[in-house]
């Protein structure tokens, strides 16, 4: 009899492993594992095209036939699974699989153009390189090649020319394996199968541009890149994208001082090996634009100054207001955001400090000082992947963190349920193949506090995870509800900010009432111990003012002069709150690198570092450090934070490292709070607003954001700027084709979609071409709108 | 035109159907050209939106089927066949005339738009060659002068009867039917006729019966599948009975299942659509007690150049089949069958579908049949022109809604065939052999053919012979003695070359006629009994031309997915169309030889294998006409006018 153990509590199954032979060299690998993998594991290239590591074996180009003992015919080593004892011979040992091979690769080259030098795949091309590798020198086809018309736009921003394509389907399989996005396809069959779309229906999905880089042949170009340079000509740099949280380690090439293009760079933790056609398009906000010298007020007027000149002048200007602000957006590194957090609590002797240029909240700020800052790596890419059960709350993953969606997606493909508590069921929702849990905004935190049992159940399972996007700022009572839902089933809860910065802009302290590491500026331990790293006595004790407050006192005088660094007027949900401010404000220090209403109000503005033109960290989401260097080396514009050590030299204080690794010796020896935490917010859960239509919205992964700007064939994939509504909601309108949206502020006309949607709900895009809802609506979320019929 | 709201409840009610409403796509898309006759944007965007998948799925899948049409047709789709056997016995001809009379080209409309003019791949009706379609109805042995006949009549309004069909509608009607096909026509017009009958009318005179004793019975025919059909009504459920027709479901509906499958193992029924796979040993690789639904799943694509014994089968002895059905159903535990028929056969169609309710009027399908406790539903499912749907796995594909590609294997369909279910896929004739041995007996089939071949052949026979037509008899019969009975070649002439069982077997010559029509005789001389459905040509025939004819077929139907049959059919066919016209060169001899052995054995499915295959077999035998093709036409080398089978070749 065999003593089995008990103990084991170990679920993973072990894998089988089986021993394989590849060239003559064995390899022990996990039973199930493709020859192709087992043959990389030893080094051994097989030539391919159709395979790809994140997609399903298709096994349709047939370029990695290899040659198995006792098989046959030669079979394709991306489909084909090793077993124990296979002996397999690859091109380098069997003449049988580099005959096929050659074989194969002399009829996909029948039709294909081998117009190399023009191609702008020449030089990083599969196709190219494996001809030389496993191809014959000579063809023997003399006969006509097909011809297509070249190129079509499958998007605006994707070409295709078809004569290039080999039929790999690695672009279809991405846009319905891992995109779902199935709106490009192979069309007609045999020697004319092409990729295509349906006739009046373009390939506008978020992740598009992965498509191109997949693309094993020139045949997908993107309309931003084509023909702009020679990959040869390029220098590679790898980065860490700035857009948003989802932390994707991006590669940057660039020629001659110029970014040329963006690439999705391998992180299998992270990004995998894709990212959103934002990262991958959006960078010529980079060189637009820029603010390119100090300027300082004088008579009215901004005037280029020089930096002593502009240094001294704010100095004293910020030496002569009695109280002090600081508005970080949230698109600093964490290394900037440290030294906004040192500089205001040091030099402006203040906690009047805020990342969250946004709708925000008291409660929020509770919400991120007592849960989230500081806090250890909990919910990782790679245990979505795994949760049982994952449920969204103010949180549209596809617009909001893109590579979230995702890993979400994936995730449900393999068996993770996912809820979304809100009023609509998006397409992301629906491509997760997602559970709407209907809520009016508003009434969120009544409905989180009133889950059905099996949602319960789920969230109860271990792994179960709640994500809270940075829209639960406007969901009074959320924070407080989704801590109690967490209490009460065990669930991770994981905050989900939309821009890059924001994370990292907690972690370093950049928020009223927090130090660096998720330190309570209310506890004596945690100050003291912040103020005698920096060198100073004493550091402001009480909680200084944040958010809507901090505006209104700005606006009221009770606050003199403001620093504002990477905002945006437009993004404060009360724009007329938010100009006012910083009219009234006496002084005004901007750190911008745009020009923008911020820099036509400001006092001084100086001009500082885009992250091409320094190093830094992102955290993502996860609290995963992103760190980035420099990619042009010889860029002379300045960070943030070595411009706020100038600033504070004027003012003779000194407030430590500037650079950046000076910074993170800083903050490395600050660490993480490992006391008391802050108090958890106990918000009442809100009530729904009283009215025939209320909005809900969210910002579109692509739309009106500013670093977006200079990318006509990016903004035009946008997804349509609808109103989404419930077919009764609909079938009460006057005219249920387009509508008109009317808030304070003024209406917007937009055509009318009739989705998946809450009674009484309008669903529309918070800033997109034709509908900015704070700007010409003048709601927010949850707010009521007029809604009439219109032509 | 848009989609009503009327068409869209057909839709919605026609994925209803379905365990997975995308199965019903291509119905749905037979749909639309039944509406507007073409396959329109709007008609796309009505498919997509009632199925929730996108317009782009939807035009893939619309644009891999050659049924769909992205013109309109106009009022009557007029389809000749040009592949060899057709189009060598005067489909050319045929072709060159409608296409003067229509002043238009192949798939283009008349310049009135009233007509649509096709050439079409084989029609599953070679042994009635030259075949024409209008509304993809049979217009059997037709000469250009009865097609401009055809033509002309429908041009001024008057009533056509198809050969083997009803009146002929309109292209619109038909496409209804393929959605409906219980339109009311199916008791119109004689859908069997002589051709169909021959050899059964041969063994009635000759007094050749169905065998009896012990003996292994490898000569004389045997009518079985065919012995009834010229009873008018045999394909009603009445005539059926008559016959003895559903006994054996009675019978096995009281046995084990595995009792049926162990029969039909015993049997040693070997699969008749073309690879030969025991069926009982297919039926017992379905996992049992797994908790999945089970399918069954006929192959009735029948598109394989020189097979037609399955269309047939259908259009005479639909029963047969539905019987078959429905124990091979209750053998493996399937409580869902579907009958994927290709669609260019509206009658074949209709014939079908009416012995699926006539069966399920008289109970023999629907729930807890004959109080068994076996509860089963039948679909019959038309396609939209893809000779790939013939691959098993491809046709799953299809059947599911997406493009005929076949998938990747393992898993087999055993375990993950339909909807990842374990699915059984079996051949029309295979299935119509069910009921029979069922009823009859192992030793009773066993007594016809050999051991390794057991049992009998619905064998087509088409080509240059006097008598084409269907003969069933013994495996192991020799060509010789079928030819024998279908009148030997015609005025007295030799077999040039012939092949056993579809264009993707390698041919022979007069010096194989004496080999028997079994798998393992025909694999010793090197080539497969196939789909077992001999066309025969004489000495008039181009081989050049022929083989050019099967290329341009394969390129055809290549489905695109692997590399080497998508882009070797392409180069391969270039070639020899070079060599058709006098330009080939002798290093193209040879690197033809090399590219056809870089498609053979390198492709995904057997379709590429497939394609590889009539080229190296010509050359085999007919090395000097290649040769002489460098230099000399096909049609300066052999008149094509002498291989037409019409009288009035002779005046062109």
């Amino acid at each position: 009899m065999t003593i089995t153990s008990n103990a084991s509590s170990d679920l993973t199954p072990q894998a089988q492993m089986v021993t394989v032979v590849v060239d003559g060299v064995a390899i022990e690998i996990p039973a199930g594992t493709l020859v192709i993998r087992a043959a990389e594991l030893l080094g051994i290239e097989i030539p391919r095209f159709c395979d790809h590591p994140l997609l399903e074996p298709v096994a349709a180009c047939r370029m990695c036939l290899v040659d198995i003992e006792g098989v046959p015919k030669p079979q394709p080593a991306c489909a084909q699974v090793v077993s124990d004892g296979m002996q397999v011979r690859t091109q380098l040992t069997s003449p049988i699989a580099r005959e096929a091979q050659e074989g194969v690769m002399e009829f996909l080259l029948l039709n294909h153009p081998l117009d190399c030098p023009v191609c702008d795949k020449g030089g990083e091309c599969p196709l190219q390189n494996q001809a030389m590798s496993a191809g014959r020198p000579e063809s023997r086809f003399e006969e006509v090649k097909r011809i297509f018309p070249k190129p079509i736009n499958v998007s605006a921003q994707i070409l295709l020319d078809r004569e290039r394509c080999v039929s790999c389907a690695r672009c279809t399989r991405f846009a319905e394996q891992i995109a779902g996005d199935p709106m490009l396809e192979l069309l007609e069959r045999g020697s004319m199968q092409q990729v295509g779309t349906a006739a009046d229906q373009p390939f506008d999905s978020y992740f598009s541009g992965n498509t191109v880089q997949i693309c094993p042949v020139g045949a997908l170009t993107s309309a931003a890149y084509r023909f702009r340079s020679r990959p040869f000509d390029l220098v590679s740099v790898p980065t860490t994208c700035e857009h948003c949280a989802s932390g994707c380690s991006l590669r940057t090439d660039h020629r001659r001082g110029t970014v040329t293009r963006r690439l999705a760079w391998d992180e299998p933790a992270v990004n995998e090996e894709w990212n959103c056609d934002k990262g991958r398009f959006a960078f010529t906000y980079l060189e637009q634009g820029r603010v390119a010298t100090p300027l300082i007020r004088e008579d009215g007027e901004l005037r280029v100054a020089s930096w002593p000149e502009a240094l001294d002048f704010a100095a004293r200007g910020l030496a002569a207001a009695k109280s002090h602000g600081v508005l970080v957006g949230g698109r600093s590194t964490i290394e900037d955001s440290y030294a906004y957090a040192r500089f205001a609590r040091v030099a402006l002797k203040t906690d009047n400090i805020d990342f969250r240029v946004r709708d925000s909240s008291d409660e929020e700020a509770q919400f991120l000082r007592s849960s989230v800052a500081g806090t250890a790596v909990r919910t990782t890419y790679e245990s979505l992947e795994k949760a049982p059960a994952v449920l969204l709350i103010a949180f549209e993953p596809e617009d909001e963190s893109p590579i979230v969606f995702l890993r979400l997606r994936k995730a449900a493909r393999g068996g993770t349920r996912i809820y979304s508590l809100g009023a609509v069921a998006t397409r992301g929702l629906t491509k997760m193949a997602g559970t709407l849990i209907p809520a009016k905004p508003g009434a969120e935190a009544s409905v989180l506090a009133g889950l059905t049992d099996q949602v319960r159940a789920d969230l109860s399972a271990p792994g179960a995870v709640i994500m809270v996007g940075e829209r639960i700022a406007g969901v009074e009572g959320g924070a407080t509800a989704v801590l109690e839902l967490a209490r009460a089933t065990g669930a991770a809860v994981t905050w989900v900010p939309r821009r890059a910065g924001e994370r990292g802009a907690l972690d370093a302290g950049a928020l009223a009432g927090l130090l660096p590491g998720g330190r309570p500026l209310t506890d004596e331990d945690a100050r003291g111990a912040v103020a005698a790293a920096w060198g100073v006595d004493s550091l402001p004790a009480t909680v200084g003012l944040a958010g809507a407050p901090m505006l209104q006192a700005i606006k009221d005088g009770g606050i003199g002069a403001v620093i504002t660094a990477g905002v945006e007027l437009a993004d404060f949900p009360d724009q007329a709150l938010g100009r006012a401010a910083i009219e009234a404000a006496a002084f005004v220090v901007a750190l911008e690198n745009h020009h923008s209403a911020i820099t036509d109000l400001a006092d001084v503005v100086f001009p500082v570092a885009v992250v091409t033109e320094k190093s830094g960290t992102f955290m993502n989401w996860e609290g995963r450090p992103r760190p980035f260097t420099q990619t042009f080396k010889d860029a002379l514009v300045m960070s943030d934070a070595v411009v706020l050590g100038m600033l504070a030299s004027a003012m003779n204080v000194a407030i430590g490292a500037s650079d950046v690794a000076g910074i993170r010796q800083e903050l490395g020896a600050l660490g993480t709070w490992t006391g008391a935490r802050a108090e958890q917010p106990t918000t009442p859960a809100g009530q729904v607003v009283d009215a025939a239509y209320l909005v809900s919205t969210w910002r579109a992964l692509i739309d009106n954001g500013v670093m977006q700007e200079g990318e006509p064939y990016l903004a035009a994939t946008a997804h349509a700027v609808v109103a989404m509504v419930s077919a009764a909601t609909a079938g009460a309108l006057f005219n249920p084709v387009n509508v008109t949206v009317t808030g304070p502020l003024g209406s917007v006309t937009v055509p009318l979609q009739i989705g998946d949607v809450v009674d009484g709900i309008v669903c529309l895009p918070l800033n997109s071409p034709g509908c900015a809802i704070y700007r010409d609506l003048g709601v927010r979320a949850g707010q009521a709108v007029a809604i009439g019929g219109a032509v | 035109m848009t989609i009503s709201e009327a068409t869209r409840d057909q839709m919605r009610e026609l994925a209803a159907r379905y365990p997975k409403s995308r199965s019903a796509l291509l119905p749905m898309l037979h749909l639309v050209q039944s509406v507007d006759d073409e396959v329109t944007t709007d008609g796309i965007n009505a498919c997509a939106e009632v199925l929730g998948i996108t317009s782009a799925e939807v035009t893939a899948v619309a644009s891999f089927y050659t049924m769909y049409k992205r013109k309109p047709v106009g009022k009557h789709h007029i389809g000749v066949c040009t592949n060899t056997l057709c189009g060598l016995l005067g489909g050319d001809a045929v072709f060159a005339a409608l296409s003067e009379r229509l002043g238009t080209g192949h798939n283009e409309p008349s310049p009135d738009g009233d007509f649509w003019l096709e050439h079409i791949e084989c029609q599953a009706a070679c042994t009635h060659a030259p075949v024409m379609t209008v509304d993809w109805e049979y217009m059997d042995d037709v000469t250009p002068a009865s097609a401009v006949e055809v033509v002309d009549r429908l041009a001024r309004g008057e009533q056509v009867a198809s050969t083997r069909g009803p009146v002929i509608r309109d292209f619109k009607s038909t496409e209804h039917t393929l959605v409906y096909p219980l339109d009311g026509l199916v008791n119109e017009g004689e859908a069997v006729d002589a051709k169909m009958l021959a050899g059964l009318r041969l063994a009635n005179e000759r007094g050749f019966g169905t065998g009896g004793g012990g003996l292994m019975i490898t000569s004389g025919l045997t009518p079985i599948i065919t012995e009834h059909w010229d009873k008018a009504d045999l394909y009603t459920i009445d005539g059926y009975r008559r016959v003895g027709g559903y006994q054996a479901l009675t019978a096995a509906l009281k046995m084990d299942p595995d009792a049926i499958i162990g029969q039909v193992k015993d049997s040693g029924l070997r699969g008749r659509g073309g690879a030969g796979f025991p069926t009982g040993m297919k039926w017992g690789f379905v996992p049992q007690n797994d908790g999945k639904p089970h399918y069954l799943v006929v192959n009735a694509d029948e598109s394989e150049p020189g097979a037609c014994k399955d269309i047939p089968i259908m259009l005479a002895n639909p029963h047969a089949l539905v019987e078959g059905v429905i124990i091979a159903s209750y053998a493996i535990r399937a409580s869902h069958a579907f009958i994927y028929i290709r669609g260019e056969v509206p009658h074949a169609i209709r014939k079908v579908a009416n012995a699926v309710e006539q069966a399920r009027a008289a109970g023999f399908i629907g729930e807890n049949i004959f109080g068994s406790g076996f509860s089963l539903d039948v679909v019959v499912h038309s396609g939209a022109g893809a000779y790939i749907c013939g691959e098993e796995t491809a046709l799953l594909d299809s059947l599911e809604g997406y493009r005929g590609q076949p998938r990747l294997k393992p898993p087999f369909p055993a375990v993950s065939g339909l909807y990842a279910s374990p699915t059984v896929i079996n051949n029309v004739e295979t299935i119509a052999n069910i009921p029979y041995i069922m009823d009859r007996g192992v030793a009773w089939f066993r007594q016809f053919g050999t051991e390794k071949s057991p049992g009998f052949k619905v064998f087509s026979i088409s080509g240059h012979v006097v008598r084409p037509g269907i003969y069933e008899a013994p495996l192991g019969i020799t060509m010789r003695e079928l030819l024998d009975y279908a009148g030997g070649i015609r005025g007295g002439g030799r077999v040039k070359f012939w092949l056993p069982g579809g264009s993707s077997v390698p041919m022979l010559t007069a010096e194989h006629l004496d080999t028997p029509m079994t798998y393992e005789d025909m694999a010793a001389v090197g080539t497969m009994l196939g789909t077992g459905t001999p066309m025969l040509f004489d000495e008039t025939v181009s081989v050049v031309k022929a083989v050019t004819r099967w290329l341009e077929f394969y390129k055809h139907e290549s489905c695109g997915k692997c590399t080497p049959c998508r882009e070797g059919t392409y180069w391969i066919t270039g070639v020899l169309e070079k060599f058709e016209h006098g330009h080939g060169s002798a290093a193209e001899v040879d690197t033809l030889v090399n590219l056809c052995s870089q498609i053979a054995g390198q492709s995904f499915c057997a379709l590429g294998d497939a394609a590889a295959t009539p080229y190296p077999a010509a050359l085999k035998y007919f090395r000097h006409e290649f040769e002489a093709a460098m230099t000399t036409s096909a049609d300066e080398q052999f008149n094509p006018v002498a291989s037409y089978v019409f009288a009035e070749a002779a005046t062109r």
